[in-house]
């Protein structure tokens, strides 16, 4: 659906001569809801607005459904433009227009609508987004949430097949920031939108995404979709999506740090541990969540309880055997 | 003679009235349809402008706008009598002072226009522009209605900088408010006349700064 090849971004020249991206390439396929995750002053942001040319990459090609935006003429961009949605982290919203206005914004550039079509695709936007009840409201009468809802609704309007998401839910809190997520996950499993998203939240991408890359000073460190980032034991991001950052133990016992990108296939190693080697186990830390669909997790366990303790490397294989990354303490 | 009967006095102030309201409501239309667009042009023009960006054009505009701006009214009143000739067919009485006035009010709403633009926040100017609006419509769907309040505000700022100085229109013959002040009250001591014609603009002035300033909490309270 988007390929972006070999781009880069440099601003000014000479001495002055700023890289901001360099050498990006990916692959976001149809359906996906793809993350680039970043510290501030990454690139994240003049990535995503060179995928529909807000800012005009100085290399590189980006083609969204197989047409290179980088080498089309004005009419033509804009044409293309308006089938790519965006929404933004301060939402840019016209205040001079109610939220059904707002709405129909793209519909009166695009052209081709008569007023009646027009007002039932806002009010089919309405209902996706859940603002029945908002439509004459003016955005200084909504609350951020809401803003962004309409912002959704803005950016697929159009029939658009891809939606880029600026920081959308930076500047949201935590209970909009969710509803926020489920309603970007919603429009991506029924209508089929493919999300591109950045973000500096972890919590996003481990929400909603169903891939994601790392970017760092303009450079993309890794990419892949999430369960291979977390199956993969060297992947910073995967294992930065591992819930439950372990302690260093203070237990006097056989401590160990697991890790696992499937705990349903590790947890029943834990508990048989216990009965196969004659131990006591007990958990010290740690937490499991399910992240892409799949349960993910990190524990903290103390094996105690016989004369002879086992030797660590027996316990190690044991769980090893089922799919955990183990690291005795 | 230094008295004035009141039916005479009011009748002065009758004519007076109109005139001005006469020179200073045509000069506001035509002060709009050429401030409006000229203001436009030179915000898109301007550096930084996230559309468009030309700096040779906006270097011309700027120019000849300050220009129109730093001629003394009195001076410009003069020096247009030619122009004045071929547009309005005169160059006497209130019509031929409409164009001068419009020479000097627009440069001043240009600029005005060009801060309330400035206003509009560059996010939703690229939103549009990420919706793959064209220059037109980022012009009449977003710049314009977002900067409304603004432009609003402007009017009534330009139309009261119009009543003072369709005050100097008497040189031109164009009657008015002012004139009146300055031929009764300057020229003939008429202290009486004077005062009542400054009472009219006093109000005059207050009613257009009332009326603009409702207009535009009317606008601004919705949004």
């Amino acid at each position: 659906m988007i390929r972006v090849e070999g781009l880069q971004k440099t601003y000014g020249r000479g001495e002055r001569r700023v890289v901001a991206l360099e050498d990006v390439s990916f692959e976001v396929a149809r359906g996906e809801i793809f993350g680039i995750l970043g510290p501030s002053g990454a690139g994240k942001s003049t990535l995503i607005r060179c995928l529909n040319l807000l800012e005009q990459p100085t290399a590189g090609q980006v083609f969204v459904d197989g047409v290179d935006l980088v080498a089309l003429d004005a009419p033509e961009l804009r044409r293309q433009r308006r089938r790519i949605g965006m929404i933004f982290q301060h939402f840019h919203l016209l205040h001079s227009r109610t939220v059904a206005a707002n709405i129909a914004l793209p519909l009166e550039i695009q052209g081709g609508y008569s007023g009646l079509e027009r007002e039932r695709r806002v009010s089919e936007l309405i209902d996706i987004v859940g603002l029945n009840g908002r439509e004459h409201a003016y955005p200084s009468q909504l609350s951020g949430g809401q803003k962004q809802r309409v912002g959704v609704a803005r950016a697929l309007a159009a029939d658009s097949s891809v939606l880029l998401s600026d920081e959308a839910t930076s500047a949201l809190d935590a209970d909009s920031t969710a509803s926020v997520l489920d309603l970007l996950r919603d429009v991506n499993r029924r209508l089929g939108v493919t999300i591109v998203l950045i973000t500096h939240e972890l919590n996003v991408v481990k929400s909603i995404c169903t891939s994601a890359a790392l970017l760092e000073r303009g450079r993309i460190i890794e990419k892949g979709s999430l369960s291979e980032l977390i199956a993969s034991s060297n992947s910073r991001l995967g294992r930065s999506l591992l819930p439950g950052e372990l302690p260093a133990s203070t237990h006097g016992g056989q401590v160990f740090d697991l890790e696992f990108a499937d705990a349903e296939a590790s947890s029943p190693a834990i508990t048989a541990l216990a009965g196969a080697l004659n131990v006591k186990v007990q958990l010290l830390a740690g937490g499991i969540e399910l992240v892409a669909g799949r349960r993910v997790g990190r524990l903290q366990i103390a094996v105690t309880g016989t004369d002879v303790p086992p030797h660590p490397d027996v316990v190690a294989r044991f769980l090893r055997a089922g799919g955990a990354r183990v690291s005795p303490r | 003679m230094n008295t004035i009967s009141p039916a005479e006095l009011a009748e002065v102030l009758l004519t007076g009235t109109g005139e001005t309201l006469y020179m200073v409501g045509v000069a506001a239309v035509c002060t709009l349809l050429v401030g409006l667009p000229l203001g436009v042009l030179l915000f898109l023009t301007s550096e930084g402008a996230p559309i468009g960006r030309a700096s040779g054009l906006h270097a011309v505009l700027s120019a000849v706008v300050n220009v129109g701006r730093s001629l003394p009214f009195i001076i410009l009143l003069i020096a247009v009598i030619p122009l004045t000739r071929f547009i309005a067919g005169t160059t006497l009485g209130s019509t031929a002072a409409i164009v001068p006035l419009t020479l000097a009010a627009a440069p001043f709403y240009a600029r005005v226009v060009q801060l309330a633009l400035q206003e509009v926040d560059r996010g939703r100017i690229e939103a549009a522009v990420a919706m793959g609006a064209t220059l037109g419509q980022i012009v009449h769907k977003v710049l314009l209605p977002e900067a409304l309040p603004g432009l609003l505000a402007g009017v009534t700022l330009t139309v009261v900088v119009l009543v003072s100085f369709s005050a100097m229109a008497g040189v031109v013959g164009g009657g008015g408010l002012g004139d009146l002040a300055v031929r009764y009250g300057y020229e003939r001591f008429n202290t009486e006349v004077m005062l009542a014609t400054v009472v009219v603009l006093v109000i005059l002035v207050q009613l257009i700064q009332t009326l603009g300033d409702w207009l535009v909490r009317r606008l601004a309270h919705r949004r």
